[in-house]
């Protein structure tokens, strides 16, 4: 990808409430949680807005780092492999009890799981059917509005 | 022995090319190579803005930086204007060629056992002399002779855009002009500026354009790059449809289904 800054945040703010809301919606039931689905919907749609959050701080960080290549690109791989410094740090903020509006506690498998799938496929739909519905997308770097 | 001159992506490829040949038939080509700017390692005037350099080449994967195509330096190539302009053209453009594993460990070969050698200089004068052609080197340590059987020119061209008669009437009587480069001045919607007439307006785009506000644009991305945002510049004058969300998805849904858009 070649974002801008601008672009990297309008970015995973969109990607995230549409593919990212749809895939919660979709994986939420078949999540091990033993709870009922509503606090699963809670709980998930949560981290979901944690990762979105979190993500703006991120995404300033990614593009300082930017900077120091010569290219002023970020490579697909760098789009995938973020997840893990991003998971882990949501993770650490979910044991510490540190994310408000958390019902009860997140099983680690099930976070994983809802995490990974999410991320996959919002950077799934960034890196490909996302310049079929908006076709100036990657010439603007990332920008949508 | 081959005296190879420039260091580009033709450079680099035909080197490649001797070598391999070098190696597939066992041959004993020497091969010296002339580098006019010979870069020793990462250059650029800062941290932000270096590029990876070795033994005589400097490395980019592209003709330019990725991000001219779509990211930060489009957008800020977009703003720069004359001399400005001028100057980012210099910094990110310069002779360059990727970086390839398998190109580098045949030159590190050829270093080691002597049959690839490097300098840095001009050449002054060539002449033929007892059937090999001397080349007299202007280096930094003074004129030095060199005497090839074969000499490859890899330096690429350079001309005026004057001298295409088309372009040069466009220059003479449209009242399209040049910009910071000295090439075709156009706008950033790639309208040739000047030559309005009327409701009527020219575009241009390509190689010919080079130096203006998307450095991409003699390259086969930013020919397509253009060609969008021309488009998107006919729809504001109502010539056109603006190609939107939904036709784009429409258009692409008949595309994937082998149907003419």
């Amino acid at each position: 990808m070649l974002p801008t800054l601008g672009g990297r945040i309008q970015t995973r703010l969109v990607l995230l409430a549409v593919v990212g809301g749809v895939v919660t919606l979709i994986i939420g039931p078949l999540l091990p949680i033993s709870a009922p689905l509503s606090v699963v919907y809670r709980d998930t749609f949560v981290i979901l807005a944690t990762v979105a959050v979190l993500g703006i701080g991120w995404e300033f960080l990614y593009h300082f780092v930017m900077q120091w290549r010569w290219e002023k690109d970020w490579p697909t791989l760098f789009g995938l492999i973020t997840a893990v410094p991003e998971g882990v740090l949501v993770w650490l903020l979910l044991r510490a009890d540190l994310i408000p509006g958390i019902k009860g506690t997140v099983p680690g498998t099930a976070y994983v799981i809802d995490f990974a799938v999410v991320w996959l496929a919002v950077w799934l739909v960034a890196n490909g059917p996302m310049r079929v519905p908006f076709i100036r997308w990657r010439f603007r770097g990332g920008r949508l509005a | 022995m081959v005296k190879l001159r420039g260091g580009g992506i033709v450079a680099s490829r035909v080197l490649q090319r001797l070598m391999d040949d070098r190696e597939r038939h066992g041959l004993t080509t020497d091969i010296v190579h002339l580098f006019r700017t010979y870069i020793t390692s990462s250059h650029g005037p800062n941290a932000w803005n270096r590029r990876k350099g070795a033994d005589g080449f400097a490395y980019q994967g592209f003709n330019y930086p990725k991000s001219v195509w779509g990211g930060q330096l489009k957008a800020r190539m977009r703003r720069l204007e004359g001399d400005d302009r001028a100057t980012a053209y210099k910094l990110m453009g310069g002779t360059n060629t990727p970086y390839r594993r398998r190109w580098q460990a045949q030159m590190k070969q050829g270093r080691h056992a002597g049959w690839y050698r490097t300098m840095a200089g001009t050449v002054d004068e060539m002449r033929l002399e007892n059937g090999k052609i001397v080349s007299c080197v202007k280096t930094p340590a003074g004129m030095v002779e060199v005497a090839a059987d074969f000499v490859i020119d890899c330096t690429g061209l350079e001309a005026d855009i004057a001298e295409h008669r088309v372009l040069a009437d466009l220059l003479q009587h449209s009242g399209a002009g040049r910009n910071p480069v000295g090439r075709l001045d156009v706008e950033r919607t790639f309208e040739l500026r000047g030559s309005a007439s009327g409701p009527g307006v020219m575009y241009a785009s390509g190689a010919t354009t080079l130096g203006g506000y998307f450095p991409g644009v003699d390259t086969f991305l930013g020919l397509q790059v253009a060609a969008q945002e021309i488009v998107d510049d006919l729809a504001r004058r109502g010539f056109c449809r603006r190609i939107g969300t939904f036709r784009s998805i429409r258009q692409w849904l008949r595309w994937a289904r082998n149907k003419q858009p």
